[in-house]
């Protein structure tokens, strides 16, 4: 493990300049890509250097500026502060980063940027900035105005709230017990609509999480054996919310979140903040209910923490990727509330990305199972859990069912709806590598592997 | 505890007619047990054992490219799967990758094996380019067996002789190939003996295998095919008897050419056959001219696409290309001895020819340029783009020049890159300026990466001259497509 940790660190006094791919996985779409590309000819920019943003050392991501060339005679002024990041640009284009901060950033991983002194245009912006996240700063240490603490009576709105979700609980609970004495028999039959009907009354009661779990009852209704571990898991939701103020803080949050009552981002920024180095070990995409579901699994370097981080983007656009695999962020996370918190928001980001080649912490397959038993027990509705395996292989069970297999001969499944994971067994190539992915009773979804100190996003 | 199968076959058939005999409310209690059962299952999953490690992929000492030519890799091949127009470029990375002594990102060798399921042109260089790896990961997946076919080694079910009994003729005909390559004798044998028995169809599919291995031992198999009673086996056959060097087909075909041209003194004189007897049409010969052709001359025409170029006491090219007879069979001959020479692929007989037949306008003349072209030696064709390239803008050299340069193989030699260049300037101004897209597509892989920066110099001339001129956006895009081969190669060389 300590041979893996030495190769993490970073040369001191010695900022890396960043790899084009990692300059481009911050573009918002392919077209912004392309002509960054095209822009990023060094003959088109002129005054560009770089230095180092105020208040930060020399080892952190610099500050980059230039004037790039537009047409007829003009030129833009754009500037890409890399350690936030944060970028501006005098073009008329609403995409963040827009294609010349891209391109400038490109010019830089080239190697074309000048250390120099940023001229006015370049500290007045940097001025602006620093004031702006000093305010936001201060707003955050006042905590959530205006919200109710524990102790004051809820609203009238909350109130209603409650009363809703209470009738559709109870409604879904007749309903899951109607199931089981009717027989599953029928419902294994039955086509989306059956499922649909439930979800769409729970969605009117205003308890949108339980009305997803449901819907997605659907995909696993041919299976009698899954569809009764899925129905019998609900209606342990149902009866934990009829307890919910007998039973612990946390496990009470992850019952409420599992409902669908919303959690107040202030709330969870006014919460307890967990500071580490926070490697990005996997992204993944999901297109769920008409919104690009964008998941970035971070583990903390030091507390070996996993953490997720959710964004979201309606369809068509592009989801902010300002999280790069492969590098690693020095950020106080704040987690939502939970009996096994994950998911988390960046509350404070101290540096910017830099390089991180392999994440330490990855165990073998008997630990992972074990890290997932342990969550479990606290947790028992958790679907998706982080594992970062050390040394597997993948390989076949002679059936076409891929594992992946660790060096003491321990293996679990890949999840079989994604077919052969055929980038992974070829950055394997038949030998041991490190992987990051997403255990489920399904299976495990590989999302990352580790391969000559690069990570390969699968 | 309640067992697991207990709760399962109560539920499938429902509580109401299967209660539980231990619950006041059975339903809740399935539910309840179940939920137990089922965080239990999930949370004690044990690992799954007794798995062999795999194979491991032979070792490749080649490093990884670098990431920018990784990441040009990725949008290359995202393109490929979008539409498939940007496949000369894969090649083109693939090839320079393997001669820097590259290796490809293993993770984008499922995609390169795809592709080249889709593009055969791209099989080799995956298999070069991929090294070892590649060969590797293509044993794991039936779609990928052609990667390891490609050092040629057919695969071995096509050697199994039930796919020969039980087979479709398509395995059929793969299982006959495989056998002619390693034994051309044993291959024709196993034909011989079902040949009385199978149908036309599955005969028209199964001679023209007999190509693989072709030799003089499989001439009188031929020979009495072309007596089969479906048209379309005597025309294999007749195809293979003409390819085979001094089969009887061949000199019947020779001297069937002596009894019609005679070269006297310089001069050739023309006896097109009388009548299309009943030899003739054994022999492949089509009895019923298309309209518009005299019956001699489409008989005359046949006899020559069909007999061997090089036949004691028949024409040379010396004398076809310098014979001033024109009389009214003369464009017959000329396209009689195109068809052979572009069917056999003869350079010295399509460059005799070429210039004769490249004046024609006749659209079944053109198509016989055309294959003239490709018969041509690098040199003539080169030279014969060059003069092309130098001549007045027009739509007929225009036509001419797509025509010649879709042959040359890239990159062409500096002085057709200097004419072509040239010529699409000029002709950018003028009246042709809304049909260069085709040229341009020909230049934008035919022209060196180097002329990348003339090229785009050349788009900005224009743009700056002629705001509108319909010609701007194919230059800017043969620039954008140089400049992006050239940052290519440029990725591939750091």
């Amino acid at each position: 493990m300590s041979g893996r940790r030495v190769r993490v660190a970073t040369v001191p006094g010695q900022t890396q300049r960043w790899g084009a791919e990692q300059v481009l996985a911050l573009a918002p779409d392919v077209a912004s890509q392309r002509v960054a590309r095209v822009l990023a000819a060094p003959s088109r920019w002129r005054e560009a250097g770089r230095g180092p943003a105020p208040g930060r050392s020399e080892d952190d991501p610099p500050v980059l500026w230039g004037l790039c060339r537009g047409g007829a005679g003009t030129a833009y002024q754009t500037i890409a502060d890399l350690a936030e990041p944060a970028y501006h640009c005098s073009c008329p284009s609403r995409k963040v980063p827009c294609k010349h901060a891209l391109a400038l950033m490109l010019v830089w991983s080239g190697g074309f940027v000048p250390a120099a002194e940023a001229p006015e245009w370049v500290t007045g912006w940097l001025a602006g900035q620093q004031e702006r996240r000093r305010r936001t700063a201060a707003r955050a240490a006042r905590g959530p105005a205006g919200a109710g603490g524990p102790d004051l009576p809820p609203s009238k709105a909350a109130q209603r709230r409650a009363e809703r979700v209470d009738g559709g609980v109870e409604e879904l609970d007749r309903w899951l017990s109607d199931q089981v004495r009717q027989g599953l028999a029928a419902a294994t039959r039955a086509g989306y609509a059956h499922w649909d009907a439930m979800a769409a009354r729970l969605v009117d009661a205003q308890a949108p999480a339980l009305a997803s779990t449901v819907r997605r009852l659907a995909s696993v209704a041919g299976s009698p054996d899954r569809l009764l571990t899925e129905l019998s898991l609900i209606r342990l939701l149902v009866a934990g919310y009829r307890r919910i103020d007998e039973v612990p803080a946390d496990l009470a949050a992850t019952i409420r979140s599992r409902i669908g009552f919303p959690v107040a981002t202030d709330d969870v920024l006014a919460g307890p903040r967990v500071r580490d180095r926070w490697a990005v070990v996997a992204l993944s995409e999901t297109y769920d209910e008409r919104l690009t579901v964008r998941r970035c699994w971070l583990r903390g370097t030091a507390t070996d923490r996993p953490a997720l981080i959710l964004t979201f983007a309606a369809p068509g656009q592009s989801v902010p990727a300002d999280l790069v695999l492969g590098t690693a962020i020095e950020a106080d996370l704040c987690f939502y509330p939970g009996a096994v918190p994950l998911r988390a928001l960046v509350a404070v980001r101290h540096c910017g990305l830099g390089p991180c080649p392999a994440p330490p912490g990855a165990v073998a397959v008997a630990a992972a199972l074990d890290s997932y038993a342990g969550a479990l027990a606290a947790e028992p509705w958790l679907d998706r859990w982080p594992v970062l395996l050390a040394g597997v292989t993948p390989v076949t069970d002679g059936g076409g069912r891929w594992h992946l297999r660790d060096e003491a001969g321990d293996a679990v499944p890949v999840e079989p709806a994604l077919g052969p994971p055929w980038r992974l067994v070829a950055t394997a190539g038949g030998g041991p590598v490190t992987v990051a992915g997403e255990w489920s009773s399904a299976g495990l979804r590989p999302l990352t592997a580790w391969t000559d100190g690069r990570a390969v996003a699968l | 505890v309640t067992p697991w199968s207990e709760l399962i076959a109560a539920a499938l058939v429902g509580t109401d007619r299967r209660p539980l005999p231990d619950a006041d409310d059975s339903a809740v209690a399935v539910l309840d047990r179940a939920a137990a059962w089922g965080v239990y299952r999930r949370a004690g999953a044990p690992p799954v054992r007794g798995l062999d490690p795999p194979r491991p992929a032979p070792a490749d000492p080649r490093p990884v490219v670098g990431p920018a030519a990784a990441e040009r890799l990725a949008g290359l091949l995202a393109a490929v799967t979008d539409g498939g127009g940007r496949m000369a470029l894969v090649a083109e990375w693939l090839t320079v990758a393997d001669e820097r002594g590259w290796r490809v990102p293993p993770e984008w060798l499922p995609d390169l094996l795809d592709a080249g399921r889709r593009h055969p042109v791209l099989r080799p260089l995956v298999v070069a380019a991929g090294g070892g790896r590649a060969v590797w990961l293509a044993g794991q997946s039936p779609e990928w067996t052609y990667a390891v076919d490609v050092p040629p080694a057919p695969a071995a079910d096509d050697r199994d002789p039930a796919t020969w009994r039980e087979g479709t003729t398509g395995q059929r005909a793969g299982h006959l190939a495989a056998v002619r390559r390693e034994d051309a004798a044993a291959g024709r044998a196993l034909l011989a003996r079902e040949w009385p028995a199978i149908g036309p169809d599955e005969r028209t599919r199964l001679l023209p295998m007999l190509r693989t291995g072709l030799g003089p031992d499989d001439e009188d198999f031929l020979e009495a095919a072309l007596d089969d009673r479906r048209r379309e086996v005597r025309v294999v056959a007749a195809d293979l008897l003409a390819a085979l060097p001094g089969s009887a087909y061949n000199r019947r075909m020779a001297d069937r050419v002596r009894a019609a041209l005679r070269p006297e003194g310089g001069v050739l004189t023309v006896r097109p056959p009388p009548e299309c007897d009943a030899s003739m049409i054994r022999d492949g010969i089509v009895a019923r001219p298309p309209a518009g052709v005299g019956a001699r001359a489409w008989w005359l025409e046949q006899i020559l696409a069909r007999a061997p170029l090089d036949a004691p006491g028949g024409p040379t090219p010396e004398l076809v290309a310098t014979a001033s007879t024109v009389d009214d069979w003369t464009w017959t001959v000329h396209r009689g001895l195109a068809r052979a020479a572009a069917v056999r692929r003869d350079p010295t007989w399509a460059a005799a020819l070429v210039d004769r037949l490249a004046e024609r306008t006749d659209a079944r003349d053109r198509h016989l340029t055309d294959g003239l072209y490709g018969a041509l030696a690098p040199g003539e064709l080169a030279g014969r783009a060059v003069a092309a390239a130098t001549a007045e803008p027009g739509p007929e050299t225009l036509r001419r020049l797509e025509s010649l340069l879709a042959h040359v193989a890239p990159p062409w030699p500096d002085d057709l890159s200097a004419a072509v260049a040239g010529w699409i300037e000029v002709a950018a101004r003028g009246r042709l300026g809304n049909r260069l897209h085709g040229l341009c597509g020909l230049a934008a892989t035919g022209l060196a990466p180097r002329w990348a920066a003339s090229t785009r110099a050349m788009a900005d001339r224009l743009r700056a001259e002629a705001p509108s001129a319909p010609a701007g956006f194919a230059l800017e895009r043969l620039a954008g497509t140089l400049e992006v081969r050239h940052d290519m190669i440029e990725e591939l060389t750091r």
